[in-house]
C-alpha cells in the first residue's frame, strides 16, 4: 500500500499568547492511500481544520504542543525539516480553503490561477497552458480575463480549486470549502471533486459538516473531540445512526427513513444513502408487502 | 397587521453603467404571527426584500407598508422602523464590535433611548433565549466561539424587541447541531412572543421544518407563496428554478414513479416514515 | 451595488490608444507634460493642442466623459485665465474702464495658460485613467521600475502590495457598505448628533471593518504559502509585457512632438501679437 499521508500517534495543543496549552487532537492514528478520496466530518470544533493545518504545515510547533508525526510523501513534516523539504512538500499539497475571497490574489482570473506555477518559476508559455486546461477542468472557461470581485461565491471557489490544480499536487485538501457557497456553488464543487477522483491522478480529503457530500467518498472519518471516532466505508458509517446522533451529526434524510423503518422491524436490508437506491428499496418493500 | 409590499421595484446602482433591477413590481404580505421562509436562488432579489422591510432601501416605485404605515413616507419615523422591524444580516457576527458581549447587545436598545433598567432586562432576556450564559456575555466577542458570536448577533437584534424578525441565512456555515440550535429556538421565540418571524434560507429541509409559509423567489419576480404543501408538490418546478426540495421530498417523488403512490406531498422525514408504516400495515400500498 | 464601483476612470476599449504598452503610455505622458511647460510660442502651442485632439478622437471616449472629467478644474481654469487677463500689465492697452485695463499679453497669457491646463488634463487622463485599467497601470509601473530590482529596491513586493490593494478595495468596500447597513438596522445614526456621539458610530464600522480586513489577511498569507510564494526570487510571470513595434513608433512620435515645441519655439512663424497689431 501506498500512503501520501500518514499519520501516527498524533496529539496537538494549541498554545496561546500566554502559555496555556488547548488540546485540540488526541492520538490520532490515519493513512491516506495515495489516489483515494476521503471525507473527514466532525461538528464545529472536532478537530478537523486542525488535522488539516498541520498536514500542511500552517501549524508547527511554534504554535503549540506536537506528539507523535505526521509524514507526507515519505518526509516527516512534524519533525526537524529543512525549508526546502517543507516548501516541496507545500507545493505537493494543495488546499482549498473555507473562504473564496481570501484565496484569490490577482485582479483577474488568468493570473489567479497563474500565481501558483509563476511561484515555481514555470515557464510561461506552460503556465498558458496550464491556466487553459485548469479553467475547463473547474467549468469556467472563457472567465480568463474576468475580475475575481465580479464572481459568484461558487464561481470564486472553482478558481480557487482551478488555481490549485495549477501546481499539479498530489493530495488536495478541502477545508470546508462548501460551507459559504449556496446549493448551486456546493453542487458545482461537488461535481469538480468527483471529476477529480474520477481521473484518478490526486489523492482527495474533503473536511466537512454536510452529511450528503460525505455520501459519494470511498472513506469516511468521524472526528470527535480530536479523536478519531469512526472509520470505514460511508454504508459502515451512516448504517450507525444512533452513533452519529450521538456526536450530534445527521444522516441523510433517505438513510435515515429506512433506519427509523429497521427500528420499527419493517426492514431489514442495507441503510440506502442516495435517493435512488431508496427509491427503489421502497418500492420493493412496498411490492413485498403486497405479494 | 402585516408587512405588505404593493408593485414594489428595486434598481440598484441607477444611472451607472451597472445599473440592475433587482425587483420588478412584486406584491407580497408578511403576516403576522407566523414563520414566513423566502426563499430563492442567489440573486433573485431575497436580502433586498429584506432591506425593502426596514427601510434600508427605498422602493423606485410602489409602497411598503407596515402596520398600515407608508414607511418612506415620513424620513424622520425612519428610525422607528428599523426597531419595529429588526433585521440579522447574513454572518452578523462580523459586525460585533463592542468590548463585550454584553455591551454589544445593548447597542440597539440603547440606541432606541431606552432607560437602564429596561435595557438590562432586555438583553438578559436576549441572551436568555439565545442561550448565551453570563460567563460568555462578558468576554469579548473576539474571545468566543464562532457559534456564540452568531447567538450574541441574533440577540443584539432581539433585544430590541421588534415586532418582525427577518433572518438572512441565520444558519449559514453552522454544522448540524448548530443549526439545528439556532432555528428550533428562533421557532421557541415566535410561538412564546407571537411575533412575526421571516427566514430567508437556501436550505429547503430547514424550510420544511421551521416555516409556516413560504415565498418563492425566481428571477422574475414572486413564483409561489403558500403553506410547505403547496410548495413542494411540484419538486420539478423548483428544481428548473434551481432551487432543490427536501432529499425525503425527491425520494417520494422518485418513488412515486417506481409506482409507490403517496397521498399527499411529503417534506419530512416523520411524515415519510407515517405514510410508509400506514402502507405497510394497512396493506394499501398501490 | 458598491461593488460595481470602477477603480479609477478606465473605460474598457479596443482603440488604439487602448492598445499602447502601459509602461510607453507612461512614458509618452511624461514627455508630453514636459513638452507642455517648455512650449512658449503659439505655434508650439497650436501643435499641442492639436496633438491632443488627435489622441483624445482616436482613443474614442466621449466627449461627455471627457467634459466630466474636467470638470473639477473649471474653477481653476476660469480663475488662473481671468487672473493673467487682468493682472498682465505688459503689452498693448486693449480696454480700459475705470480700474480695469486689459493688455494684449494678458490675453495672449491667459490663451496659453488656458491650453496648458487643457492639453496637460486632457492627456494624461485619456492615455493613463481613461484607456489603461488600474491592474494594467501597476504592471506598468512595476515593468519601468524593474532595473531599480538591480539596487536593491523591492520592486517586486511594491508591485504586490499594490495590486492586492487593488484586488481588494472592492471587497472591502462591499464590507464597509454591509456593516454600516448592519450598524443602520441597529438604530445607529452616522448623520446627526453631537461629534462625540457620530465617532462613536463610526467606531461600530470601523473595529468589525478592521477585524475583517486582518482576518482577509492572515487567510491570505496561509493561501499564498499554500500556493508556494516565496517572494519574488525565481519568480516567472504569466503576461510578460511585450513591447510591439507599433509601440516603439508611438515613443518616437511623441519624441518628435517634443522636438517640434522646442524648435517652434525658437522660430516663432506668426505670433498672436501681430494679429493685435504692434
Amino acid at each position: 500500500m501506498d500512503n501520501i499521508i500518514e499519520i501516527k500517534d498524533l496529539s496537538f495543543s494549541y498554545k496561546d499568547s500566554e502559555g496555556k496549552l488547548h488540546p485540540a487532537l488526541h492520538n490520532i492514528n490515519l493513512n491516506f492511500e495515495r489516489g483515494t478520496y476521503t471525507a473527514v466530518l466532525g461538528h464545529n470544533g472536532s478537530g478537523k481544520s486542525t488535522l488539516a493545518k498541520l498536514i500542511n504545515m500552517v501549524l508547527t510547533r511554534e504554535d503549540g504542543e506536537i506528539e507523535g508525526s505526521v509524514t507526507v510523501c515519505g518526509k516527516e513534516v512534524t519533525g526537524d525539516i529543512s525549508d526546502e523539504d517543507a516548501y516541496n512538500i507545500q507545493c505537493r499539497i494543495g488546499m482549498v480553503h473555507q473562504n473564496p475571497d481570501n484565496q484569490i490574489v490577482a485582479t483577474t482570473v488568468e493570473e489567479d490561477i497563474a500565481f501558483g506555477p509563476e511561484n515555481l518559476g514555470v515557464d510561461p508559455v506552460e503556465i498558458r497552458k496550464t491556466v487553459t486546461e485548469m479553467l475547463k477542468a473547474v467549468g469556467m472557461e472563457g472567465h480568463e480575463k474576468s475580475a475575481p470581485h465580479r464572481l459568484s461565491g461558487g464561481q470564486k471557489q472553482r478558481i480557487a480549486v482551478a488555481g490549485v490544480l495549477a501546481m499539479h499536487p498530489e493530495c488536495i485538501i478541502f477545508d470546508e470549502s462548501t460551507a459559504m457557497l449556496d446549493p448551486e456553488g456546493r453542487e458545482a464543487i461537488m461535481r469538480t471533486i468527483d471529476e477529480l477522483h474520477r481521473r484518478g491522478d490526486v489523492t482527495i480529503i474533503t473536511i466537512t459538516h454536510y452529511m450528503n457530500e460525505a455520501t459519494d467518498a470511498d472513506r469516511v472519518v468521524v472526528l470527535n473531540q480530536g479523536s478519531v471516532y469512526m472509520d470505514g466505508t460511508p454504508e459502515q458509517i451512516f448504517s450507525q445512526v444512533e452513533k452519529l446522533h450521538s456526536v450530534s451529526l445527521d444522516v441523510p434524510q433517505v438513510t435515515e427513513l429506512f433506519w427509523r423503518l429497521k427500528k420499527a422491524g419493517k426492514y431489514n436490508g442495507e441503510l440506502p444513502l442516495h435517493t435512488n437506491e431508496g427509491a427503489e428499496a421502497l418500492a420493493s418493500l412496498l411490492k413485498v408487502k403486497r405479494d | 397587521m402585516p408587512i405588505i409590499f404593493e408593485n414594489v421595484s428595486y434598481t440598484y446602482g441607477q444611472n451607472t453603467p451597472f445599473e440592475h433591477k433587482a425587483l420588478d413590481k412584486i406584491n407580497l404580505t408578511i403576516n403576522d404571527n407566523e414563520i414566513t421562509g423566502l426563499i430563492g436562488q442567489t440573486g433573485s432579489g431575497k436580502s433586498t426584500i429584506a432591506q425593502l422591510c426596514n427601510g434600508l432601501y427605498k422602493p423606485d416605485e410602489g409602497r411598503v407598508t407596515v402596520n398600515g404605515i407608508d414607511i418612506n413616507a415620513d424620513k424622520k419615523k425612519k428610525k422607528e422602523n428599523f426597531f419595529r422591524v429588526g433585521l440579522v444580516f447574513q454572518y452578523p457576527e462580523y459586525q460585533l464590535f463592542e468590548d463585550t458581549v454584553e455591551h454589544d447587545i445593548a447597542y440597539g436598545p440603547k440606541n432606541m433611548g431606552l432607560p437602564e433598567d429596561e435595557i438590562k432586562r432586555r438583553v438578559a432576556d436576549a441572551a436568555g433565549f439565545v442561550g448565551l450564559d453570563a460567563e460568555a456575555l462578558s468576554k469579548s466577542p473576539f474571545d468566543i466561539s464562532g457559534g456564540q458570536r452568531r447567538r450574541a448577533a441574533i440577540a443584539g437584534i432581539i433585544a430590541m424587541e421588534p415586532e418582525y424578525l427577518i433572518l438572512d441565512e441565520p444558519a449559514a456555515g453552522l454544522d448540524p447541531q448548530g443549526r439545528d440550535d439556532i432555528l428550533s429556538k428562533l421557532k421557541k421565540y415566535q410561538r412564546e412572543k407571537g411575533i412575526s418571524v421571516v427566514i430567508i434560507s437556501h436550505s429547503m429541509e430547514d424550510m420544511a421544518k421551521y416555516c409556516d409559509r413560504i415565498i418563492v423567489l425566481c428571477r422574475d419576480g414572486i413564483y409561489k407563496t403558500g403553506t410547505k404543501a403547496e410548495i413542494f408538490e411540484e419538486p420539478k418546478e423548483l428544481k428548473s428554478m434551481g432551487l432543490s426540495v427536501p432529499q425525503i421530498t425527491k425520494l417520494v417523488y422518485r418513488a412515486g414513479e417506481l409506482g409507490v403512490k403517496f397521498d399527499r406531498p411529503i417534506y419530512t422525514v416523520d411524515a415519510a416514515f407515517e405514510d410508509v408504516m400506514k402502507m405497510l400495515d394497512g396493506g394499501d400500498g398501490k | 451595488m458598491i461593488r460595481d464601483i470602477t477603480l479609477g476612470q478606465y473605460f474598457p476599449g479596443n482603440s488604439p490608444i487602448h492598445k499602447i504598452d502601459a509602461r510607453i503610455k507612461i512614458i509618452m505622458t511624461l514627455i508630453l507634460i514636459v513638452a507642455v511647460f517648455l512650449a512658449s510660442s503659439e505655434l508650439s502651442f497650436a501643435l499641442l493642442l492639436a496633438v491632443s485632439v488627435t489622441v483624445f478622437l482616436m482613443s474614442r471616449i466621449s466627449f461627455k466623459t471627457l467634459a466630466k472629467g474636467l470638470k473639477p478644474i473649471v474653477f481653476i481654469l476660469i480663475f488662473t485665465t481671468l487672473f493673467q487677463i487682468f493682472f498682465t500689465r505688459t503689452g498693448k492697452l486693449l480696454f480700459e474702464w475705470h480700474f480695469i485695463r486689459i493688455y494684449s499679453n494678458g490675453i495672449i497669457y491667459a490663451v496659453k495658460m488656458f491650453i496648458r491646463i487643457i492639453v496637460l488634463i486632457s492627456t494624461t487622463s485619456v492615455l493613463l485613467s481613461y484607456t489603461t485599467s488600474p491592474i494594467v497601470l501597476t504592471d506598468g509601473i512595476e515593468g519601468l521600475m524593474r532595473p531599480l530590482a538591480k539596487i536593491k529596491v523591492p520592486v517586486h513586493d511594491f508591485a504586490l502590495i499594490m495590486s492586492i490593494a487593488l484586488r481588494f478595495i472592492p471587497t472591502l468596500l462591499e464590507e464597509t457598505e454591509k456593516i454600516m447597513s448592519a450598524q443602520k438596522a441597529r438604530g445607529t445614526d452616522f448623520s446627526t448628533g453631537s461629534l462625540m456621539k457620530r465617532a462613536r458610530s463610526l467606531l461600530a464600522v470601523f473595529v468589525p471593518l478592521l477585524a475583517s480586513a486582518v482576518r482577509h489577511a492572515f487567510e491570505l498569507a496561509d493561501a499564498m504559502i499554500c500556493r508556494g510564494y516565496r517572494g519574488g526570487e525565481g519568480r516567472t510571470k504569466l503576461n510578460r509585457m511585450k513591447m510591439k513595434f507599433s509601440d516603439v513608433v508611438w515613443l518616437f512620435l511623441t519624441g518628435a512632438v517634443l522636438a517640434g515645441v522646442i524648435i517652434l519655439n525658437a522660430h516663432p512663424v506668426f505670433t498672436l501679437d501681430a494679429i493685435f497689431g504692434i
